[in-house]
């Protein structure tokens, strides 16, 4: 089972000022609540589309925590995880609607190659000189978490010896069904082997685990099994959160932890792969005891990840983490 | 200001789209800054200013057109001549 | 100490019909012609695509849970099946099997569908993913393990694959169905004769007058086992997925990087990954896209590392064949390969009318040449500039 150790936090979420509050309730996005001039200031960002400057904006916020960790980092040995489901929905609706009333040649270039989801973490891979690999993941809903795996399977593998874990999603056009509570926002996260990071630069780390539930099957041993393999040799952390829709996926997964130990903290999970990663982020800045997010799609796929917080004394801002860090 | 006929590219409007285009301030665009070595433009970028030009002067490009967005000047001589192709 | 990972299963819907047979058959008789998008509101100059056959796109299944499939998840379906049946596995197999899939535009036909058709949508009605199509395949074979979806764009099931590997390589499995589908899509056409990306006549890789790409759909599928595993339920493999290394030019959002430096180390990691060299390799199977930087950089990085060897090293010219699947290319290559290892021989690839002189490969395409050693080296680069190498070998013999 492949651990990471998370280093540095970046946030951009609406309503979302710092790391720790990155689990606080979704805020509908207004109007402006992303200004890119200020995010992200200088020429190339205004004309990308909307997640792939919450992505470079979060990441750009995630580096600065973690005290710029590529500058020792060969640009061949930094690897790149990001995932989405809807970063490019908004854009696509677009193109087909230009397609469709008038004709290709229509399609405005400077953001037409953003069709493909893998484009914002190039993008980003770009942004940072990563050219160890850089890999797009889109399950949906589990993507988030699941891009924690394989970032911990690719550093377990040797593929590079620090990576950037990011998620963002654009909210989905009103076109399409379940655009109402759908996710907004980007988070990165800094990442690294056990072996090789300094304790005192952790917020902690990441235990994922995974599994496939049939319609109309027996979900509770399967859950089990993974929830017994994610939390292995601990007492077990009695703290969730509990990413769930109403489908009969994610109700199988409510009435499953019902009936386990744990307290659990429901949160309505919307279109997107964002909310769970947001807790991930939120329980890693804000310290104390450890925490297992869970998410599932009523596709099939549901994810566990066993967050466990360093000691923190509470939220740090970026000064105070480098300061302790050099002291 | 314009008649049936008009013929003659603005220089100033051109030095203000490819301005925008390039998120750069007008002041940027000399007559014979090149575009790619001087101002880093690449393929999409100069696929978005031909796109504007298209669209501001009603002209049609060519592939062969994009190799001579190299500067502001040559780009006033290429949708000049195509104007006056088309009037 | 890496375990080693063998192909015990194939399963292929492609524009050469249905089924891993036929697709062979298919690359004996010289590959399919592209058509013109069945679909009168495709408004674009070059609307062609190598289709899969009418007759060979499944109906079913409809829907996975609320969400209506389109044609690239219903093929993904068929192919996951036949590869799980190929490698005749079992339901006792199966329900830990991760699936890990190769997606990029996934069950965009559906949204295009419903775009076209102006049909009003639900805001709090629940959502249709774009990605599902690991999850259609998993229900389908019934396998219960790990569900990933990625992307990474031309090279999402190169990927795939890769993550399969690793999967069991770090003893987190024994088998992974690893693979991609593609259906059509007038989004990824649209931008693509936007850019110029679009080729007018047909996908013709490093010819000297090609003009971009042809897409194709259609899905390819493996089974991945562990060797030791392969061997206990007496499984014959096709061959082996020696080794495979992962690359990122970050240069530009369409362009390759000029120099080639990333997917040269890529090829190179991947040799050293497998245990082999450059001169232990018996043919390629590139990328090979059509346009004109992809298939000039390519042939550049070839020969920076097999050098004169490229002279006599046959490249199967795979696209020209089937058209980009786009998100399952990199699963098309690896499936093809393992066909020329199982076949010890590579087909002929579509006449070039005029090989391009910056591209110096050598291309075979009167009849059928050896395929000596019986090791293939595959690549796929995305859009985007993240590269995969892979090497297929024969399966050695247990130590």
């Amino acid at each position: 089972m492949s651990e990471l150790v998370v280093t540095g936090l970046g946030i951009t979420c609406p309503g979302v000022a710092k790391p720790s509050d990155a689990a606080a309730p979704r805020q509908e996005p207004s109007p402006g609540w992303f200004d890119v001039s200020c995010a992200l200031p200088g020429r190339g960002y205004k004309r990308l589309p909307a997640a792939c400057q919450y992505l470079l904006a979060a990441a750009r916020n995630a580096l600065a925590d973690a005290d710029a960790p590529f500058d020792g980092v060969p640009d061949e040995r930094r690897g790149l995880v990001v995932a989405t489901n809807n970063a490019a929905m908004e854009l696509t609706e677009h193109q087909d609607g230009v397609i469709l009333a008038s004709s290709a040649d229509e399609i405005g270039p400077l953001t037409a190659p953003f069709f493909v989801l893998s484009l914002f973490a190039s993008r980003l891979a770009t942004e940072h000189g990563v050219r160890g690999f850089c890999l797009t993941a889109n399950s949906p809903r589990t993507a988030g978490l699941q891009a924690l795996r394989l970032a911990g399977r690719a550093l377990a593998c040797g593929r590079a010896d620090l990576l950037l874990v990011g998620v963002t999603e654009e909210r989905l056009p009103e076109s399409e069904p379940g655009s109402s509570h759908s996710d907004c926002g980007a988070a990165v996260l800094v990442c690294g082997p056990a072996a090789s990071t300094a304790a005192e630069t952790a917020y902690g780390d990441c235990r994922i685990g995974d599994v496939f539930l049939e319609p109309g099957g027996e979900p509770d041993p399967a859950l089990t099994r993974a929830w017994n393999v994610v939390c292995a040799g601990a007492p077990g952390p009695v703290l969730v959160d509990a990413v769930l829709d109403d489908s009969a996926i994610g109700g199988a997964v409510a009435s499953w932890l019902a009936r386990r130990p744990v307290e659990t903290r429901m949160v309505r999970a919307g279109a997107g792969c964002l909310t769970p990663m947001r807790h991930v982020v939120g329980a890693l800045a804000g310290g104390g005891p450890e925490r297992v997010v869970i998410t599932a799609a009523a596709e099939g796929a549901v994810t566990m990840a066993r967050v466990r917080p360093a000691r923190h004394a509470g939220e740090q801002t970026i000064s105070h983490r480098t300061m302790s860090a050099r002291s | 200001m314009s008649d049936s006929s008009q013929v003659t590219v603005d220089k100033e409007e051109l030095r203000s789209l490819i301005a925008d285009a390039l998120e750069l301030p007008v002041k940027e665009i000399d007559d014979h800054t090149h575009l790619v070595e001087d101002l880093e433009v690449d393929s999409l970028m100069a696929l978005e200013i031909v796109v504007n030009l298209e669209k501001r002067y009603g002209v049609k490009m060519e592939e062969s057109d994009f190799k001579q967005v190299t500067s502001l000047a040559q780009v006033v001589d290429l949708v000049s001549a195509k104007l006056a192709a088309s009037s | 100490m890496s375990r080693r990972v063998l192909i015990t299963g194939l399963g292929a819907v492609s524009p050469l019909g249905s089924g891993v047979a036929r697709f062979w058959q298919g690359l004996l008789v010289g590959g399919a012609r592209p058509v013109p998008l069945p679909d009168p509101r495709a408004h674009m100059r070059s609307p062609l695509m190598y289709l899969v056959p009418g007759d060979a796109v499944p109906v079913a299944p409809a829907h996975h849970g609320h969400v209506p499939l389109g044609p690239g998840p219903r093929m993904a379906v068929a192919a996951a099946r036949e590869a799980v049946a190929d490698a005749a596995l079992g339901p006792q197999f199966c329900s830990a099997m991760p699936v890990v899939m190769g997606v990029e535009m996934g069950n965009a036909a559906m949204h295009e569908a419903r775009r076209a058709a102006g049909t009003p949508a639900d805001p709090d009605g629940p959502w249709n993913p774009l990605t599902v199509t690991a999850s259609a395949a998993a229900t389908a074979v019934r396998a219960r393990g790990s569900n990933v979806s990625v992307g990474n764009a031309c090279a999402a099931s190169g990927y795939a694959v890769s993550v399969a590997a690793d999967m069991i390589r770090e003893g987190e499995a024994e088998i992974v169905l690893a693979g991609g589908a593609e259906g059509p899509t007038r989004v990824g056409l649209g931008v693509f004769n936007r850019l110029g990306a679009a080729d007018p006549e047909a996908c013709r890789p490093f010819d000297r007058h090609r003009k971009g790409t042809v897409f194709g759909d259609g899905s390819a599928m493996l089974v991945l086992e562990s060797a030791e595993h392969a061997d206990r339920r007496g499984a014959v493999p096709y061959a082996e997925l020696a080794g495979f290394a992962w690359s990122c030019d970050a240069h530009h959002l369409t362009a390759p990087e000029p120099s080639a430096v990333q997917a040269v180390r890529a090829i190179r990691d991947a040799l050293t990954d497998a245990g082999t060299d450059a001169d232990r390799i018996g043919g390629v199977i590139p990328h090979g896209t059509g346009t004109p930087l992809n298939d000039a950089v390519e042939s550049y990085a070839l020969r920076e590392v097999f050098g004169e060897r490229c002279d006599r090293l046959p490249l199967l010219n795979l696209k020209a064949m089937i058209g980009h699947t786009a998100g399952a290319a990199g699963a098309f290559g690896c499936l093809a390969a393992a066909l020329l290892i199982r076949h010890r021989s590579m087909p002929a690839s579509p006449a070039l009318q005029d090989p391009d002189p910056e591209c110096p490969v050598w291309i075979p395409q009167d009849h059928p040449v050896p395929l000596a050693p019986a090791s293939v080296l595959v690549n796929a680069y995305a859009f985007g500039g993240t590269n995969v190498s892979l090497v297929v070998t024969e399966a050695q013999e247990a130590a």
